[in-house]
C-alpha cells in the first residue's frame, strides 16, 4: 500500500510534494504555538490575571498539573509536566526534521515499542521501584512524542495521497 | 437536524459524559475527544452507505464539530455538577493553584489573579455558581477540544476510508 502511494507520489510530482510540505510548515506552526502557550511562565509575564487562569486552565484539560512535577527555570515553571513537555519536545523535534528529511513513514509497530519506556517509567514510579525523575519522564516523553507525531503525520499523509491519487483516477 | 451534525452531536454528548468520571477528565482532551471525533465520522459513513471515502474537510469538520459538542456538553455537566455539590476542581485545587499563580512570577498581577480565583471559589461554595467560571471552562474546553478533536477527525478518516478499501 505505501510502495503503491510513493510510487503515485513520485508519479504526481512536485505540486503533491508542496501540498504535503504545506501540511508539514501548518503542523509544525501549530505544534509552536501550543509548545508557546504552556512555556509562556517561563518566557514571559502577562498582568491580565484572567488570561492567566485561562492559559492554566486550558492546559489543565491536557495534563494532570502536579506542580511536583513541572518543570523550573528561576522559579518559573511550564504548565505541563516533564512528561507532557517531552511529548510535546518530542513531536517538536519530529516535525522539525519532516521538513528536513522528506519521507518520514513510521509504523503501528514502532509506536508501540516507543510508548514501552514510558509505560515502564510510570509503572515503576507507581510501585514505588524508584521516585519521579523529571528528565526520566522527559526523554520517554519524548520518544513517544515523536513516534507518535510521525505516526500522525504518516496517516494524514497517505491520506492526502490517496485522494489526490482517487481524483487523478476519476 | 442535518444528519451530518447528528453524528457529531451523539458521539460528542457521549464523550462529554464519560468527561464527567472521575479520573478520566485529565484523558478527555488527549483521548476521549479524538476517539469520539473518529466514531462520528464511523456513525457517519453508516448513516451514508453511498459514500465510498469520506473526504478530508468532512472529516475534520465532523472531528470539530464532536469538540464543540463534547466542549458545550462538558461544561454544562460541569455547572450543573458543580451547582449541585458546590464544589468542584478549583475548590479541591485551590491551594495548587494558588502555588501555579505565585509561580508564574508575576508580582502584583499575582496577587490580583488570586484575588479573581478567591471570588469565584466563594461563589461556588456560597451559591455554587460563578459565571466568571463557568465562562472561562466554556472557552478553555472549547480551545483544547475543538483542536484534538479535529485531529481526531483526520485520523478517523484515514482508518475508516482504509478500512473501506481493504
Amino acid at each position: 500500500m505505501q510502495i503503491a502511494l510513493l510510487k503515485n507520489f513520485k508519479l504526481i510530482g512536485t505540486d503533491t510534494a508542496n501540498q504535503i510540505l504545506i501540511t508539514r510548515f501548518v503542523f509544525l506552526s501549530l505544534l509552536t504555538i501550543w509548545i508557546t502557550g504552556f512555556l509562556l511562565p517561563l518566557v514571559s509575564t502577562i498582568d491580565d490575571p484572567l488570561t492567566n487562569f485561562l492559559i492554566a486552565k486550558i492546559y489543565s484539560t491536557v495534563c494532570h498539573q502536579d506542580s511536583t512535577k513541572y518543570i523550573s527555570i528561576d522559579n518559573n515553571s511550564t504548565l505541563v509536566c516533564a512528561r507532557c513537555s517531552g511529548i510535546y519536545f518530542g513531536a517538536l523535534i519530529a516535525a522539525i526534521a519532516s521538513i528536513i528529511i522528506f519521507h518520514p513513514l513510521t509504523s503501528k509497530k514502532l509506536l508501540l515499542i516507543s510508548i514501552i519506556p514510558l509505560l515502564i517509567d510510570v509503572l515503576l514510579v507507581s510501585l514505588g521501584i524508584y521516585s519521579y525523575l523529571k528528565i526520566i519522564s522527559f526523554i520517554t516523553g519524548m520518544v513517544f512524542g515523536s513516534i507518535i507525531y510521525l505516526f500522525i503525520l504518516t496517516e494524514i499523509e497517505k491520506l492526502i495521497l490517496e485522494q489526490i491519487s482517487d481524483s487523478l483516477n476519476e | 437536524m442535518n444528519k451530518k451534525y447528528l453524528s457529531a452531536l451523539v458521539c460528542g454528548f457521549g464523550a462529554a459524559v464519560l468527561t464527567t468520571i472521575p479520573g478520566i477528565e485529565s484523558v478527555a482532551c488527549c483521548l476521549l475527544v479524538p476517539v469520539a471525533a473518529g466514531f462520528s465520522i464511523g456513525l457517519y459513513k453508516k448513516s451514508h452507505p453511498d459514500i465510498l471515502k469520506i473526504q478530508t474537510g468532512t472529516g475534520v469538520l465532523l472531528g470539530l464539530l464532536t469538540g464543540v459538542f463534547a466542549a458545550l456538553f462538558a461544561s454544562a455537566f460541569e455547572v450543573i455538577l458543580t451547582f449541585i455539590t458546590k464544589t468542584n476542581d478549583l475548590i479541591v485545587a485551590m491551594p495548587q493553584t494558588e502555588k501555579l499563580i505565585r509561580d508564574m512570577n508575576l508580582g502584583q498581577a499575582a496577587e490580583e489573579s488570586l484575588k479573581v480565583l478567591r471570588q469565584m471559589a466563594n461563589e461556588i461554595q456560597s451559591k455554587g455558581f460563578s459565571l466568571l467560571y463557568s465562562v472561562m471552562i466554556t472557552l478553555a474546553n472549547l480551545i483544547t477540544y475543538t483542536i484534538f478533536g479535529m485531529l481526531g477527525g483526520v485520523l478517523g478518516t484515514a482508518i475508516i476510508n482504509r478500512r473501506s478499501n481493504q
